[in-house]
């Protein structure tokens, strides 16, 4: 579905649009800055009016498990609640005025006015794994008073029109800011219209894709990268409890290992395989009951994957120590290395062994990948950990439970996403 | 006796009743073979309580332990020394690392065999040249690449006057030849000579697209083909319904349905299926096939749709004798496709993984595709 001005259109429409899309975002900055205050008000509206029962619909056609659309729901909720919003702009933007500062620098003889200004045109690329993320992106881009274009990833279901017709609906000022296209990614002209238009590439995906992104994009054009990130759970001492551990395989099994925050695997602060397997041992009974009781509603393909996955590495065991342990929807293999991987398929998770003195040496070569621990340890080891891990380039360190949870005003894969969408001005007085 | 030389000479392609013994033989044959010559084969056998002579009966095929195309990719298992190997390829390693597999000299002469009688069966050979449009890469000492090889052989099947590659070589990788394609159809439609259309199918629907939006309606030579192979892969999710490929094949180029033909065939199995004039896979004589319930991996019935293990005793380099894919596919009995082979057909459904929702971790090119 593509929106232009509030309204749908249709593919053949499009190209005309492409056509005088310059002229018409040209009028668009021509106007006072887009008040923050408006686009909050526009949210919250949102969430407290939002049409569940459409929502829910959406969420599962677009195959999202049961259990999770309510979370979901209510997870957009607060993200779209004033309270969320204004705390996330005092924080990242600063405390006063969004960023408004006047003072008299040291050693200089002007009084100057620094503020935050908005980049002007944001193109979202926009990645499919998270349902509601491409709303987000164009919410985060008007709060910082940008005109946001965004390509819709593959197969998301229509859901993000719904929502932002929604919000038009609440405040109709906002739809001038706001322009989506269907366009394929392999439609190579569209996609170099749309991003030369724009001061900024928002890009979210891996590699692949920011490299792309970067050999499309002028050299004029800033590239705000949201790659894809790793992350995964460490657990130290022999004192853990099982409710901490039940906190990992809560999160392995409610992501189903998707997101970027999702926990592939555990490391053990040891050097000895036979720890490795007898914490194999228990962790499985953990695993498996999170896994019965967050019912997977895997399709056929996937728990095929799943099924072959293991027979994979139960042969490959026959050849090197690696063992797998199968559960019900769900399991757990043991190697004998420490490099980082993601999980071969959902629920499983690979557990390997990592002391402490090696963390350093063995993370630090994946740095800009890195993005949560979940650590599970005992109360006197916790700060040297943690300094172990800031130095491999990890951003963000909590239990296993909280991996993808994230708290009002965090910094998104160690940064801070309106503070990336806007620019520092001075007017010297 | 050389089992496997009578089963690849076996005249009726399609007789799976009538050679069922002879393949029997010569499965054993090549898993005594391999179980000799390929100590980490021979390993897998003995870990599993495999051993040739298990199978007494034509139903015993499934008690060979499988080995899935994954583990190749991070196992190589190997009966012969390198430098016996023929010809060596690469699978495309859509789905992660590529799998190297060669073939010695016997399984080249054996498959040769086979492409001749399953090519012959289907009527594709003709001493009348052709013009060709490749769908595909151009070969290259740079790429190994089985899928090149067999795009390759598939322009051989005719002299060919003329062969246009929509990824053309540049030395050190390749370009997306699209203007050179449209203009080489446009010059082929005006010419007497038939035209043959031959590569991946996600590629021939790009170029059937690309040539309705351009508006172009060609009418090339009543005995142009368009044969497809190399499976849908990655656009699975976008996979047309096929009877919407024929009817815009028809429409844009001409071609009529029964002038389609699609190919199945996985570097690590090395045979070739063809399909009938009602476009299904039937199983030949060289292979059988049975689909592998999702959990348990046990055999399933026609009509339940599991994974797809296939069986040969063609390879001798490598044991690959019986291997489970990364597809997801269904029996049916040969009967019900009425087009009068009667050995069983399988279909192919999709391929393992993400369905529902898009992996962060792992699906990094998706957002851009082949950018």
């Amino acid at each position: 579905m593509n929106l232009v001005n509030g309204k749908v259109i249709q593919e053949n429409e499009c190209s005309a649009v492409l056509d005088s899309l310059a002229m018409q975002i040209q009028e668009t900055i021509k106007k006072p800055r887009l008040d923050p205050m408006t686009v909050v008000q526009a949210c919250d509206t949102l969430s407290r009016t939002m049409n569940e029962e459409a929502f829910q619909q959406s969420l599962m056609q677009l195959g999202i498990p049961a259990y999770l659309i309510g979370e979901y729901i209510s997870e957009a909720r607060l993200m779209l609640n004033r309270e969320y919003l204004m705390n996330k702009l005092q924080s990242e933007l600063g405390a006063d005025d969004y960023g408004v500062r006047r003072y008299q620098p040291p050693f200089y003889d002007k009084v100057v006015v620094e503020k935050m200004v908005p980049l002007g045109v944001l193109f979202h690329i926009a990645a499919g794994n998270s349902a509601g993320l491409p709303v987000y992106s164009i919410i985060e881009g008007l709060l910082t008073g940008n005109i946001n274009i965004l390509k819709l990833p593959r197969a998301e279901g229509g859901i993000t029109v719904e929502i932002l017709l929604e919000l038009f609906r609440i405040e109709p000022t906002l739809a001038e800011y706001v322009y989506v296209f269907d366009y394929s990614s392999k439609d190579l002209e569209a996609m170099k219209v749309l991003s030369e238009l724009a001061d900024a590439i928002v890009v979210w995906g891996g590699d692949a894709t920011i490299k792309s992104v970067r050999e499309m994009a002028a050299p004029n054009t800033k590239i705000i990268e949201w790659g894809h990130k790793i992350s995964f759970a460490y657990v130290s001492g022999d004192d853990v409890t099982d409710e901490a551990l039940e906190g990992i395989a809560r999160n392995i099994c409610q992501t189903n290992q998707q997101l970027c925050s999702s926990c592939q695997g555990i490391f053990i602060d040891t050097d000895l395989m036979d720890e490795i397997h007898r914490f194999c041992r228990r962790f499985l009974p953990i695993l498996e009951k999170v896994s019965k009781e967050l019912h997977s509603g895997f399709s056929i393909g996937m728990e095929a994957q799943n099924t072959l996955y293991q027979y994979t590495e139960s042969l490959k065991s026959i050849f090197d120590d690696t063992q797998v342990f199968p559960g019900d929807h769900c399991s757990i293999t043991a190697y004998t290395d420490s490099s980082l991987s993601s999980s071969v398929s959902a629920r499983s998770c690979w557990v390997k062994r990592l002391p402490r003195n090696k963390i350093v040496a063995e993370l630090r070569p994946y740095k800009s990948h890195l993005q949560t621990v979940g650590l599970v340890s005992d109360e006197g080891s916790v700060a040297y950990l943690t300094e172990a891990f800031w130095r491999t380039g990890v951003v963000r360190i909590t239990d296993g439970s909280h991996m993808s949870k994230i708290y009002n005003g965090a910094a998104r894969d160690g940064e801070y996403s309106l503070r990336r969408y806007t620019r520092g001005v001075v007017y010297e007085e | 006796m050389d089992y496997r030389n009578q089963l690849f000479k076996y005249k009726m392609l399609y007789d799976l009743e009538g050679s069922d013994p002879l393949f029997l033989e010569a499965m054993k044959q090549s898993i005594d073979f391999h179980n000799t010559n390929c100590h980490d084969y021979s390993r897998i056998l003995s870990q599993q309580g495999f051993e040739a002579s298990d199978l007494k009966t034509i139903g015993d095929l499934h008690l060979i332990p499988p080995i899935p195309t994954m583990f190749y990719k991070s196992h190589e298992l190997s009966s012969m020394p390198d430098r016996k190997m023929l010809i060596k390829s690469t699978t495309s390693g859509t789905s992660g690392h590529p799998t190297k597999v060669g073939l010695d000299a016997r399984t080249c002469y054996y498959g040769a065999w086979m492409l001749w009688r399953t090519l012959s069966y289907h009527q594709l050979f003709s001493l009348t040249p052709a013009n060709y449009i490749v769908l595909g890469y151009q070969p290259a000492r740079y790429n190994q690449m089985g899928a090149v090889k067999t795009t390759f052989g598939g322009t051989c099947l005719t002299p060919a006057r003329h062969r246009e590659y929509a990824l053309k070589r540049n030395g050190t990788g390749y370009d997306l030849n699209t203007a050179g394609i449209a203009k080489c159809l446009l010059k082929y439609s005006q010419m007497d000579v038939p035209v043959r259309f031959v590569g991946f199918p996600s590629y021939f629907m790009f170029l059937l697209n690309q040539l309705n939006e351009l508006g172009i309606k060609l009418r090339l030579h009543p005995k142009s083909k368009v044969l497809l192979g190399g499976g849908w892969k990655q656009y699975f999710t976008e996979q047309v319904d096929k009877p919407q490929l024929y009817q815009i094949t028809e429409e844009i180029l001409g071609i009529t349905k029964c002038n389609i033909k699609e190919f199945f065939g996985v570097v690590e199995n090395n045979l070739l299926y063809c399909d009938c004039k009602n476009h299904h896979f039937h199983v030949p004589v060289y292979g059988r096939v049975l689909v592998r319930d999702i959990k348990t991996l046990k055999p399933v019935q026609s009509g339940t749709p599991g994974l797809l293990n296939l069986i040969s005793p063609l390879v001798g380099s490598m044991p690959l004798g019986s291997m489970i894919t990364d597809d997801i596919a269904v029996m049916h009995e040969g009967k019900t496709c009425g087009c009068g082979i009667t050995s069983p057909y399988f279909e192919i459904l999709g391929r393992i993984g993400m369905s529902e929702i898009k992996t962060c971790a792992a699906g990094a090119n998706e957002l851009l595709g082949d950018f």
